[in-house]
């Protein structure tokens, strides 16, 4: 009896058509869209954990092990339906195509199941930054901006429902940390970042100003023993942190994958000569110019390396020593000034970044925006359209429709193919390849976003303000 | 007391935690390793006729699954050997780089393992290869894997080989990339000086063969036909560049076991001695490549069947939840030995069986 009010009033919320209309358009995506450079790997990663090879047993994953378990979860459900074998087809015309590995297109069955924990993902990042929105300025228009400056932005859509990437599972276990860090939560905050960590490395990145801000926060307490208020604090989001890293790796230990663990994850990376450019201040290699710094990176792989973690290393000492000096004064307004400095310096000191990592930075560009009244708005659009277009212009937009015309009879895979080849062919104006123009403008324009978020994210967490 | 404000974050977290928790059910609990059963319900030894009589049963338990049954003959009892793989980093390499030589160490490792292998995988470097080459004694019981693309100078060199006795002795030699025994490699880490004059080219093949073995093909072409053994144990290594010529195989007394295209394999077994070399086609393109490499080499190792032959195998492909009883019937002399290897066929396959038969009974070790 209880269930019609409840549904009138789910129905009522601001936020109800919204979801419904961004829910149809997501899966709409979702079903007959892929990224066939990743596809694959989901595949064969779903198919050897439910063979029995473990998450890292044969080696194709090459993330820490929280993606896989989620993975997994949603994968076996779909399993218990449809035999797996029936999840991707072998499509030999893919062979030649640039990168592409595995002549292989995953159908609409396996996307909407390791699709739907990244959906679910989206869904509440943005329910958690119109929380956030209201909570801090009591203004319902812009929590629902917030809303849908996540929910419906293009490169968000593109990166969790087309390209099936799980960057935002990651992104919502790193705001939960930071929202009980600035809540007192420090236990809590330590497993929510340990669970971020193990799905992707970066929010490890996070850990000097997490430590900042406890230290600042225990220190500007009206408590006798502040000393030891801070070491119990912190201890409190150490033991959390460490406590779900064990765990989350303690099956692959008790299995005896760690050293399959390490090299998949560490290892293969370690040994990998990934290159730069994308987002990063490498990005100048795409001007012809400058095109001898790639050359030059390959030779110099070391240096390349030290540079990244000094520079790295001494934005993350900066961020410590802010967000611990003036961090107690407002710890959310300081959590995303540092957050967003943090993120800023990986992204222009790390060789490469890709376009789906741009949308880490989203969430927070959002809550500057529209609770501190920050600029951010148009920057956000710059990365947005920036990321869509490196990312459509690495095989072309075609290339994602793949799973349409091999479960459809709506188009022909040979026809995309044959425009994916002839794209990739086609002679660029000051390039060598049109694609590698469209690099040029995407990164400079992407990399100059960044470079001002960089700037400004540093003097806000200096502002006395703060 | 928490708010209510916060109460939708300790929901969310907990929610995110249980998901993690039961995926990890899932990956460690839920997926058994046993699809597939299989069971010899008789078995019998017919001194009469000299005929081996076996049957089976085999059920797929929730998926569809293509299965491998084969049988192998062989005089003498077969054990799993000492497997060493040569990895030094202080010495050249050719045509392969650091990763792909991981990843075939690293697949292997897993390869044999999930196939029962009982001996564990040894990574050694130049000196114990050496100690290893000079201790004959122990050939016979020892497999040597090769996946640098050259022989380290301390042991084969204009002036030096240590590997032809050692193999003649019974070693079993495995070659994977660059064209056999083609470099010499010093203790340097910079790229192989193909204009040294310890390299032996080509002549390394009459230095062991004594005889010219492969027929150099260019890098990316691909055998196209299986070879018979190839077939049965899903042998998918394609690459022809320093493959084997198919008539010097079968002239030399060795095995095709390989893809097959203009009179090459992509992987031959050629006997030396009391001992055998398995030679790859040598190019391993991607890292994907070198774990296809493992692959075959643990299949070809566990099977038997580079010291058995084939007597009967059969493929099936079982729906889910059907059972499938069949029967073998082999005339063979009696004082042969049997290995009954019984796999999936997939890529992702887990099921691997491996029976030892004979008069006495039927064991699972070897």
């Amino acid at each position: 009896m209880k269930i019609i009010p409840k549904f009138v009033s789910i129905k009522n919320h601001p936020l109800f058509y919204w979801v419904v209309l961004g829910s149809i358009l997501r899966y709409v995506l979702v079903l007959y869209t892929s990224w066939p450079y990743d596809a694959p790997i989901w595949y064969k990663t779903s198919l050897n954990i439910i063979y029995g090879n473990g998450i890292y047993g044969r080696c194709f994953f090459s993330y820490p092990p929280v993606w896989g378990y989620i993975m997994a979860f949603f994968i076996f459900i779909g399993s218990l339906f449809i035999d797996p074998k029936s999840f991707a087809k072998h499509s030999p015309s893919l062979q030649g195509l640039l990168g592409i590995g595995d002549q292989m297109i995953t159908s609409p069955q396996f996307h909407f199941f390791y699709k739907t924990p990244i959906f679910i993902s989206d869904l509440i990042i943005a329910y958690i930054l119109y929380r956030i929105v209201i909570s801090e300025t009591k203004d319902i228009n812009k929590a629902k901006q917030a809303f849908l400056m996540w929910f419906l932005n293009p490169l968000v859509l593109f990166i969790n429902c087309i390209a099936g990437q799980f960057s935002s599972i990651c992104v919502l276990f790193l705001m939960l940390s930071l929202l009980f860090l600035i809540k007192w939560r420090f236990f809590i905050s330590g497993i929510m970042l340990m669970l971020g960590i193990m799905t992707k490395v970066f929010p490890a990145y996070f850990i000097p100003l997490i430590t900042g801000l406890i230290i600042s926060m225990s220190y500007n307490q009206n408590n006798m023993n502040k000393k030891l208020k801070a070491f119990i604090n912190i201890s409190s989001f150490f033991v959390g942190l460490f406590l779900s890293a064990l765990i989350i790796l303690l099956p692959i230990i008790i299995n005896r994958e760690l050293t399959n663990f390490f090299w998949s994850v560490v290892g293969v990376r370690k040994t990998l000569s990934a290159g730069v450019g994308g987002f990063s201040l490498w990005f100048i290699q795409y001007i012809p110019y400058f095109s001898w710094i790639k050359e030059w990176q390959q030779n110099h792989p070391f240096t390349t390396l030290l540079s990244q973690h000094i520079l790295i290393l001494i934005s993350l000492s900066i961020v410590f020593l802010l967000s611990n000096f003036y961090g107690y004064r407002n710890p959310l307004k300081c959590l995303v000034s540092g957050a967003m400095a943090s993120l800023t310096s990986l992204y222009l000191f790390t060789p490469i970044i890709q376009a789906q990592y741009l949308i880490w930075i989203f969430p927070l560009l959002i809550i500057a925006a529209l609770v501190y009244n920050k600029p951010y708005s148009p920057l956000l659009n710059v990365l947005t359209y920036s990321g869509l277009l490196f990312n459509l212009s690495i095989s072309g937009f075609w290339i994602v429709l793949l799973p349409l015309c091999e479960f459809s009879n709506i188009l022909k895979s040979e026809d995309i193919i044959s425009i994916s080849k002839s794209y990739l062919a086609f002679p660029g104006l000051v390039n060598r390849l049109l694609r590698e123009d469209l690099w040029m403008i995407s990164t400079f324009l992407g990399v100059i976003a960044i470079l001002i978020l960089f700037i400004s994210s540093f003097k806000n967490l200096k502002k006395k303000n703060v | 007391m928490e708010s209510k404000n916060n109460l939708y974050l300790y929901v969310i977290s907990l929610s995110l935690i249980l998901f993690v928790f039961m995926g990890e059910i899932v990956v460690y609990v839920f997926s058994i390793k046993s699809w597939i059963e299989f069971n010899i319900l008789h078995y019998r030894f017919n001194n009469y006729d000299n005929t081996l009589t076996l049957k089976y049963t085999i059920r797929a338990k929730r998926y569809p699954s293509r299965i491998t049954i084969m049988l192998l003959s062989t005089t003498r009892k077969v054990t799993d050997k000492s497997i060493y793989i040569y990895y030094d980093p202080d010495y050249q390499k050719a045509e392969i780089d650091k990763k792909k030589i991981l990843v075939i160490i690293n697949f292997l490792k897993y390869e044999l393992k999930i196939r029962g292998y009982k001996s564990h995988l040894k990574v050694i470097n130049a000196i114990k290869l050496k100690d290893i080459l000079l201790d004959k004694s122990n050939a016979s019981n020892s497999i040597i894997i090769i996946p640098t693309g050259a022989f380290p100078e301390n042991v084969y060199s204009r002036y030096i080989n240590f590997v032809k006795p050692w193999v003649k002795y019974g070693g079993t030699l495995f070659w994977t990339t660059s064209r056999f025994g083609y470099f010499s490699a010093s203790r340097d880490t910079s790229e192989i000086n193909q204009q040294s004059f310890q390299y032996l080219g080509d002549s390394s093949q009459v230095e062991f063969f004594g005889t010219k073995i492969i027929n150099k093909q260019t890098r990316y072409m691909m055998g196209t036909k299986k070879s018979k053994i190839g077939r049965v144990l899903g042998i998918k290594y394609p690459f022809l560049y320093g493959g084997v010529n198919i008539k010097k195989v079968k002239l030399l007394q060795g095995k095709v076991l390989g893809l097959i295209k203009y009179s090459t394999t992509s992987v031959g077994m050629i006997p030396l001695g009391k001992g055998k070399i398995v030679i790859f086609g040598g190019f391993i393109p991607s890292a994907s490549y070198a774990k296809i490499i493992a692959k075959d080499i643990s299949q070809i190792i566990v099977s038997g069947v580079l010291s058995g032959k084939i007597e009967f195998y059969k493929k099936y492909s079982i729906s889910n939840h059907e059972t499938v009883n069949d029967k073998i019937k082999v005339t063979i002399p009696a004082k042969y030995k049997f290995i009954l290897y019984v796999f999936q066929n997939s890529q992702e396959g887990l099921f691997y069986k491996r029976l030892y038969i004979n008069s006495g009974g039927i064991s699972s070790g070897l």
